[in-house]
């Protein structure tokens, strides 16, 4: 860089210095080079632009020739038009340019010329320069126009056939004479172009339905369980209403809000809510309204919809627009984020349908657990997360997500033909437009689908997570929605029956309740029971049993087995309570213990794992206690479910005995797991880690087997009870260890010494016929006074 | 100025060049038309080498003075709405055009004459053939060797080349004369070429080059 500056042909070169600015001599023509001694070189327009027009105007004078005599051909025009005197003119000035630019390019290229020219022509300079260039300009303008004008009106004189001035005035009155033709056109045009707007003005109607103050009914007490968003949402109504509160302070009315979480958590609610609330009109915008046959009319549906809403907005002081599934409106990307992974880990739902692959499912572990594992399965059957919208395809497509972005940040510009171009022509500033306040609210539940250009402040400012009501929430939902049926149940029962529902929703409380009342009808009864919501419930989230029965001797060991899993359970996890133990079969589960945790918690600790493993592995240490060693395949899931927590646990959270840890990723890359997520299948074979793995399901078996030991009546019990009810609820399970009475059973015979004994006896003579196969099984031992034969009511 | 734009430079330059020189030529024909002031079309054209002289049509009335003070000539004069008149001469003159003289080198007469109510009724287009002179009574004195029925869109008209000695010791002359009738028949269109039939002879190339490109376009004018 220093070198360049000292190398130069001048002493201080570079940049001039910023006061001083270009020195223009008059001697030299370029500008921007005053060492340059030719001039500077025209552009090519400037050029040629004066030849152009004179070829023009003689052209327009060979086609008046060529128009007015049918005999003449263009070459005959052309000569004649040289003999008129206009036409020589013409020629003349064609000539005198064509001389100029000869000159011209003479002066740019020989140095020596264009100086003589210079100096010859220094004295003129020197007068026009005192002329101010703004004069000087001025001048020259209108002496271009007078110039311009008049072979104008001498080339329309020859033309009209008359004097050039009177020309200039005929074509007024020729164009007026031209008029109908000239409309008869646009008229033409105007239809053709009319028939693509109607069919698309058409097409750019319906799917977004309004609602005016008085429509809409519900209020925010009619939202229940979601007070923490609720509360937040009621903060941007204040604004809403009262603008300047906010403005006033330098701020803005947040003009966005996102509402995102599972299906049925009351978004859609919330957002009437909203409605109901401000007395501001409430714009509904349908999922399926910018899925279009047509490119295009999904961006003119999405500007027909602004322009209503700014209407709106100004008429009634604030308008709501609603996009219900937001989703539906795309994503110019696409990618499936873990935070949408793990939100789906977080649904019922989706996993639920997955826990099929065990045994006994994942329910007697914890969340978290049963996270990892349904993760596995994910990765494990190349299940990927479906993203909404990728690519735009799914959305509205073809620029309409790009359009409703423009038009979210476009609130703010001046509208209008008559304001933006009149105004602006008139040479008044547009005016500013008026303060649309439009609140935007979307719901989806899959937020990842959404364009994150979309979810930026200044368009959503706010994202609220509405997650599964809370506790209260559920308490008030089932009693509103019982209040509304006839019922026998105390509101001691309703509160256990919110706590053993933590991932209901309104709409599942809804559906359960009414499920009850199927169930009480189908009974003969027109009062819906505790059972009942409890039947109700079971048959909701576990859905119909096949109605399969086992034969005597599978029927006990699976009773065993899930009588293993769900005393390991009672003694041990504090995090949760069972929900349901069964024996009867659905599709290819043979009976499963669900658990539901009494509280949603956010870490596990290591000891918790522990007891989520030693869960696991009670089957076989149960089949194993119980059958003299031997225990059946229906193990072989809980066993890999067990290496499955314990691998996790140790790789990734440094339970094991080393302090490393990965996350997915490192572990992807390190090989020792596939796919970004830790797989059964990838569990290390052999090694330090494989040797610790098993050491640690050793350690834990061994525990295992000692609650089970110390728990051997407690397992008959629930045995016995599995095999003669086949379905328990935790308060029966709960009842049958305990010895108390639960809703239907009583567990009191279960203290019994004697009932106990005749179990013991029943269960040798299980395994005796177990191991000599052609004899015959004992049959189920019954107690004195029936166990639950009939039915005990909750009331 | 960039390389890439040198080949348009030479075009433009080459374009304008050949305009130039090509309009500096002069035509070869010099083109007739009838039509009024302010109008972008008219109805009569044609075109006469360009050599040819035309008269201004202040010369031609002019020349007419004499023998159309009064009566017929007067009438039909005053009814006539446009006329023009071309001399092939080196030394041109109306009196070649309206002598009583066959001229020796080719003239030219054209014009639009609108007719009187009263003419109107037995006008027809086979009738125009005695325009000028009554060809058809006047038997073996004129020799006909052109008599065709010519029609133009719906204006139809007569073209009659004829022969005759207009008094003894005279050079025979020669009339070529096409006329049409307007589709209103209201009007007549006349284009008459005359020169002696040895003249006649002689130019019957350029006389034809005329006679055919007489054209009547009165929808046009409309």
């Amino acid at each position: 860089m220093a070198d360049d500056m000292t190398s130069g042909p001048g002493a201080p070169t570079g940049l001039p210095e910023p006061e001083v600015g270009p020195v223009v001599s008059p001697l030299h023509g370029r500008r921007d080079n005053p060492d340059e001694l030719t001039r500077k070189p025209l552009v090519f327009w400037d050029r040629v632009k004066i030849l152009v027009f004179l070829v023009v105007a003689i052209n327009v004078l060979i086609w008046a020739e060529l128009s007015s005599n049918p005999l003449m051909g263009y070459s005959e025009a052309e000569r004649t038009v040289a003999q008129t005197g206009l036409g020589q003119i013409l020629l003349a000035l064609v000539m005198i340019e064509a001389l100029r630019q000869i000159h011209f390019m003479l002066a740019e290229h020989v140095a020596p010329y264009h100086q003589a020219w210079l100096r010859m022509f220094a004295r003129t300079e020197r007068m026009t320069g005192r002329y101010s260039a703004w004069t000087r300009f001025r001048i020259a303008r209108v002496l271009k126009w007078v110039v311009g004008l008049t072979i104008v009106s001498m080339v329309l004189a020859a033309i009209f056939g008359t004097s050039p001035i009177l020309a200039l005035f005929q074509v007024p009155a020729w164009f007026i004479g031209q008029l109908p033709m000239i409309l008869q056109l646009v008229i033409y045009l105007f239809i053709a172009v009319a028939q693509f707007g109607l069919i698309f003005w058409f097409l750019s109607r319906g799917g977004v339905d309004v609602y005016f103050p008085d429509d809409v009914k519900t209020r925010f007490d009619d939202v229940w369980g979601q007070d923490k968003v609720v509360e937040r949402v009621r903060e941007n109504i204040v604004f809403m209403e009262n603008p300047e509160e906010i403005e006033a302070k330098g701020g803005y009315v947040p003009g966005g809000i996102l509402l995102w979480g599972p299906p049925g958590t009351g978004k859609t609610l919330l957002a009437e809510a909203v409605a109901g609330e401000t007395g501001k009109p409430y714009v509904f915008v349908d999922p399926g309204a910018f899925i279009n046959m047509f490119m295009g009319v999904g961006v003119l549906k999405v500007k027909g919809l602004f322009r209503k809403l700014r209407k709106l907005s100004l008429r009634y002081g604030g308008v709501i627009v609603f996009f219900d599934e937001a989703d539906t409106l795309g994503s110019r990307g696409g990618a499936v984020s873990q935070a949408r992974r793990a939100e789906l880990m977080g649904e019922r739902t989706p996993w639920d349908a997955l826990n099929g692959a065990t045994c006994n499912g994942r329910h007697y572990v914890s969340t978290q657990a049963q996270h990892y594992l349904a993760a596995a399965d994910l990765a494990d059957r190349q299940l990927f997360v479906p993203t909404g919208g990728n690519g735009g395809g799914g959305g509205g497509g073809m620029g309409t997500l790009q359009a409703l972005l423009t038009e979210l940040s476009g609130l703010k510009k001046p509208r209008g033909f008559v304001n933006r171009v009149v105004r602006r022509t008139l040479g008044m500033r547009p005016k500013p437009p008026p303060k649309y306040r439009i609140l935007v609210m979307m719901a989806t539940n899959m937020p990842d689908a959404l364009d994150p250009a979309l979810l930026r402040p200044g368009r959503i400012d706010r994202i609220y997570r509405m997650g599964y009501p809370s506790k209260d929430g559920r308490v008030v939902t089932y009693k509103n929605y019982l209040d509304k049926v006839r019922h026998e149940v105390t509101d001691e029962q309703i509160d256990t029956l919110a706590t053993i529902s933590p991932y209901s929703t309104g709409a599942t409380i809804k559906d359960s309740v009414n499920e009850a009342l199927v169930i009480a009808i189908r009974d003969g009864r027109d009062a819906v029971r505790y059972s009942d919501l409890i039947k109700a419930k079971s048959l909701k989230e576990h859905g119909i049993p096949d109605g399969f029965n086992y034969v005597d001797r599978e029927r006990h060991s699976l009773a065993i087995h899930e009588a293993c899993h769900a005393v390991v359970m009672y003694r041990l996890q504090h995090q949760s309570v069972i929900d349901t133990a069964t024996i009867e079969r659905r599709g290819d589960i043979g009976g499963f213990v669900a658990p539901i945790p009494i509280e949603e918690r956010f870490v596990e600790w290591r000891s918790e794992i522990d007891v989520d493993v030693m869960t696991f592995l009670a089957s076989l240490a149960g089949e194993r206690l119980f059958y003299d060693g031997d225990h059946t395949q229906g193990v072989g899931g809980d066993m890999a479910s067990a290496t499955g927590i314990v691998t996790r646990a140790f790789l990734s959270h440094a339970m094991g005995p080393t302090l490393r840890a990965f996350n997915g990723g490192m572990l992807a890359r390190s090989g020792l797991m596939t796919g970004g997520v830790p797989l059964v299948e990838g569990v290390p074979f052999e090694g330090e880690t494989a040797t610790a793995i098993e050491a640690k399901l050793r350690e834990l078996y061994d525990r295992t087997v000692e609650v089970l030991e110390a728990n051997r009546r407690e397992v008959l019990a629930v045995t016995h009870a599995l095999e003669a009810h086949k379905t328990l609820s935790g308060e029966d399970v709960a009842a049958v260890i305990e010895g108390t009475r639960g809703p239907l059973v009583d567990g009191t015979g279960y203290l019994e010494t004697d009932f106990i004994a005749s179990l013991e006896d029943y269960h040798r003579q299980a395994v005796q016929a177990h191991k000599v196969v052609h004899e015959r099984p004992p049959s189920l031992p019954t107690h004195p006074e029936p166990l639950a034969a009939s039915r005990i009511t909750s009331s | 100025m960039s390389r890439s734009r040198r080949p348009l430079v030479a075009l433009v330059g080459a374009a304008l060049g050949a305009a130039l020189v090509s309009g500096c030529a002069a035509p070869v024909f010099r083109y007739a038309t009838e039509k009024p002031a302010g109008a972008l079309a008219g109805t009569v054209y044609f075109k006469v080498p360009y050599t040819w002289t035309a008269f201004p049509t202040g010369s031609i009335t002019t020349a007419q003075q004499p023998w159309a003070t009064a009566g017929d000539p007067q009438l039909l004069l005053q009814a006539t709405s446009w006329q023009e008149a071309y001399d092939s001469a080196p030394q041109p003159s109306l009196s070649h055009v309206f002598g009583r003289t066959a001229p020796d080198q080719p003239v030219v007469y054209a014009s639009l004459r609108s007719l009187y109510t009263e003419e109107q009724p037995g006008a027809t287009a086979a009738g125009l053939r005695d325009l000028l002179v009554p060809v058809s009574t006047l038997g073996k004195a004129v020799r006909v060797t052109t008599d065709d029925i010519l029609s133009q869109g719906r204006v139809d008209g007569v073209h009659v080349v004829f022969s005759y000695t207009s008094a003894p010791g005279q050079p025979e002359e020669t009339i070529d004369q096409t006329a049409y009738l307007s589709d209103g028949t209201d009007a007549v269109y006349l284009l008459v070429v005359r020169c002696t039939t040895a003249c006649y002879t002689a130019h019957r190339a350029e006389i034809d080059s005329v006679t055919s490109s007489y054209t009547i376009q009165e929808d046009r004018s409309g």
